[in-house]
């Protein structure tokens, strides 16, 4: 089913802060004009012109913000090292003050990268992605840096199944009019902008995002077979040619098995970071959707190593001297332990988004903000099997691992609109 | 069995059918002997003039001391005791019945051959004694006979030899030992342990240490030495009329068991890996380089080769009656057995890989893998054998 392509063309009033915000970006304004995308990769030196670029609310607007910025979620974290970017956000987009303590944490950053762009018309095709994101190798920094993405668009046109999202970056976005096309049923988005989490975990950890499963255990050695006896043949049948101690005969017991190796811990998802997106005017439907990173699942234990087996006794002999008889034959070797299950990871951290629209548009916007999942525990790794003694006899096997526990859930981002939760 | 006897009369004395003989078959059993003087009869009970059961016994084993079995209950002296029973006029002491009482019955292969055409290895080795008893033996070119660590008793009325062994070392009647048992390689040595893991860095801008370097593999375990050579056993080999054939001559050979050669080596044990380097840490928004890997250890010494195995002295001569006017036909051989050889040393073992170096703190760097260690020497090549072994003496007894 085809569009019509919406009419894109802005109010003179919408059209000058457009611009006007092109310009703090130091953007040419002549080229947005003849319908060209800016995009720049800056470094800004201090939290104040992040709030003047990232932060469109009024004074009004972001002392309300700031009743509720410190929501139970986010103060729950304000000892982690997540506290610190808390309250500096909570400086630029809701006029906290900064704590003392936190201008030389905060100065670690500094300057703050940023990926700025103005386009005065931006078109999403049908079921396309427009991942605004950046990544710290712009910059040649690793991916653990705090990032900063800011549009200012003109018209957003957003086709069915069209979608716009930032991947774990601060981000701002400030839209003088979006167009939502109505949906045909064909699309496959449930949404339109998503506030997503990092592609990678940001804990403290290392290793992949699902843990790595254990190592099997070793398994044990055979037992050596009993040392024959050296007979040589006689006019009488046998005799021994060199004397041994008849407990050499017997077979060795199979060595233990070893245990498995622990699943290794799975990292904690991704995390959403605050997000503020700035409608002057909407059309049509808008969903704005938000969710932290699935926290990865422990590896599972691996299994136990295999119990070797026994040995065989060496085989008597009728000497003259008398009956040399059999060696024993060795039992076999117990089977490892498995390795414990992993433990899940907890799904990611989120921050808060700030949806501000004109009040009559308000009724035009959905929300769906959903829970970080935990990861799974790992499985405990299989308990590895009893040596077999050359008599068929089995050892005892290995006990199982005990499984992993799974992550924490993580509370989903509180999504404000107009100040609203 | 006097040499006077004909094959069939041998035959018959051996329990086999001499119509079944006469038919041109050949018989082969196992005669279960139920006694030691059944056994006697078996194997010594040809001669019975006292003189020359005597002289038969000092040339099948010489001269040897006998203790009584009052005082020697060991397998040589029980050995001793009942050869010259058997073979001599020493009568048995109830008391070396009852102590070989449970070897009964025992086994005694025995065959009987009209006509025997041998054109290649015939080997006569088995787990007792054996008897053959043949009319006429052909050794055609190729042809030979072997016996190994086995007692003989060997009746042939007519030996022609055409051609020779053509196998080298080998001769047309070659009254041998066996290798001693090859000896079992070194356990493999123990890898070196794993170096201890570097001190995690700290928040006061302290990397992550090195780790330990891993600790040497051990050294291979030595090769067992090889076995002595088992011994060649008497053998009585009678000619009853001639030698013929297109060489007119027989050439019997006697070597007693060489020593087994040694076992190699076990190979060194492979260096321990390096210790992993320390973790940096991260401290809130920083963190510290992580430690660099410890190196590998070395690869541990193979192990020393195993010493060979001694030469072992015949246990029994060898007596050859044969007509007086055939016995320049006979030609002797004699070798000794030699010392097993040593083995050579095992395989040095691989060296350890370097650790991995400790992993980052945030905005920092990972350390560097350690290096690897050395390979391991390969071990010594280990002793030769001390001692050969002494053939049998072989009796020339012309009739």
């Amino acid at each position: 089913m085809h569009h019509k392509m919406a009419d894109n063309t802005l109010q003179p009033v919408q059209l000058a802060a457009f611009l006007d915000k092109a310009s703090q970006f130091g953007h040419d304004t002549a080229l947005l004009m003849n319908g060209e995308e800016a995009v720049s990769f800056l470094t800004v030196d201090d939290l104040v012109q992040i709030s003047r670029w990232f932060c469109n609310a009024g004074e009004q607007e972001k002392a309300m913000r700031l009743r509720t910025f410190f929501n139970p979620a986010i103060a729950a974290r304000s000892r982690l090292g997540q506290g610190m970017h808390d309250r500096g956000e909570a400086f630029a987009f809701a006029g906290a003050a900064l704590e003392e303590g936190d201008h030389y944490g905060l100065s670690r950053h500094m300057p703050f990268h940023v990926k700025v762009v103005s386009v005065l018309t931006k078109v999403i095709k049908r079921d396309e992605t427009w991942d605004v994101s950046v990544r710290g190798a712009v910059w040649g920094l690793d991916d653990m840096e705090e990032l900063y993405v800011a549009l200012n668009i003109g018209t957003l046109i957003l086709a069915p199944g069209a979608r716009l999202v930032v991947r774990g970056n601060v981000f701002s976005l400030l839209c003088q009019r979006v167009i939502c096309m109505p949906g045909d049923g064909d699309s496959s988005a449930a949404y339109h902008i998503g506030i997503l989490p990092t592609p990678f975990s940001v804990d403290f950890g290392y290793g992949p995002h699902d843990g790595a499963h254990g190592m099997a255990g070793r398994n044990g050695r055979n037992g050596n077979n009993g040392r024959e006896a050296v007979v040589e043949r006689t006019l009488l049948g046998y005799r021994l040619q060199a004397e041994l101690d008849p407990a050499e005969m017997n077979g060795e017991n199979g060595e233990d098995g070893g245990p498995g190796h622990n699943g290794a811990k799975g990292r904690n998802g991704g995390m959403a970071k605050l997000a503020e997106l700035t409608f002057r005017q909407v059309e049509g439907r808008l969903t704005v959707f938000t969710q932290a990173g699935k926290g990865g699942d422990g590896g599972n234990g691996g299994n136990g190593g295999d119990g070797g087996n026994g040995g065989v006794g060496a085989p008597g002999h009728t000497l003259i001297r008398g009956l040399l008889p059999r060696g024993a034959n060795g039992h076999g070797g117990k089977g490892g332990d498995g390795g414990k299950g992993g433990n899940g990871g907890n799904g990611g951290l989120s921050s808060n988004i700030y949806i501000t629209v004109p009040e009559a548009d308000m009724h035009k916007v959905t929300r769906t903000a959903l829970p970080a999942e935990a990861g799974r525990g790992g499985a405990g790794g299989r308990g590895g099997r009893g040596g077999i003694g050359p008599d068929g006899i089995s050892a005892a096997h290995g006990d199982p691992g005990s499984n992993g526990m799974p992550g924490r859930s993580r509370p989903a981002a509180v999504i404000l609109l107009n100040g609203q939760v | 069995m006097a040499t006077t006897l004909n094959f069939y009369e041998r035959a018959e004395r051996l329990g086999h059918s001499v119509e079944a003989l006469k038919g041109g078959q050949a018989i082969i059993s196992s005669l279960m002997i139920p006694d030691i003087d059944r056994l006697k009869e078996v194997l010594g009970g040809d001669v019975t003039e006292p003189v020359l059961r005597e002289k038969r016994l000092r040339d099948l084993f010489g001269d040897k001391l006998v203790s009584p079995a009052e005082d020697d209950g060991s397998e040589t002296a029980i050995l001793n005791r009942v050869q010259r029973f058997i073979y001599g006029n020493d009568p048995l002491s109830d008391l070396d019945r009852q102590r070989t009482k449970h070897l009964f019955p025992f086994e005694v292969k025995a065959a009987s051959y009209p006509d025997q055409r041998i054109t290649e290895k015939w080997d006569l080795t088995d787990k007792g004694p054996v008897v053959l008893n043949i009319g006429k033996l052909t050794l055609e070119d190729g042809g030979y006979i072997v016996i190994h660590n086995t007692a003989l008793t060997f009746y042939a009325d007519v030996i022609e030899r055409n051609g020779s062994a053509k196998t080298q070392s080998m001769y047309d009647i070659n009254i041998l030992g066996a290798t001693g048992a090859t000896g079992c390689t070194g356990s493999a040595g123990n890898e070196g342990g794993v170096g201890g893991p570097g001190v995690n860095g700290q928040c006061n801008a302290e990397p992550g240490k090195r780790g330990e370097t891993g600790q040497r593999g051990a050294t291979g375990g030595t090769g067992s030495p090889g076995g002595d050579g088992l011994p060649s056993l008497a053998a009585s080999i009678m000619i009853g009329k001639s030698i013929g054939g297109s060489t007119q001559q027989l050439h019997i050979m006697t070597r007693s068991g060489t020593g087994g050669a040694g076992g190699i080596g076990g190979t060194g044990g492979k260096g321990g890996r390096g210790g992993v380097g320390g973790d940096g840490v991260t401290c809130g928004c920083d963190g510290t380089n992580g430690g660099n890997g410890g190196n590998g250890g070395d690869g541990g010494r193979g192990g020393t080769g195993g010493s060979g195995g001694n030469g072992t002295d015949a246990n029994g001569n060898i007596v050859i009656k044969v007509p007086a006017e055939e016995a320049a036909k006979i030609i002797t051989h004699r070798f000794a057995a030699p010392a097993g050889i040593g083995a050579t040393g095992g395989p040095g073992g691989e060296k350890g890989e370097g650790g991995d170096g400790g992993r980052e703190g945030k905005h920092h760097s990972r350390g560097s893998r350690g290096g690897g260690g050395v390979p391991g020497n390969e071990g010594p090549r280990g002793q030769q054998g001390a001692k050969e072994g002494q053939p049998a003496v072989i009796v020339l007894d012309k009739e």
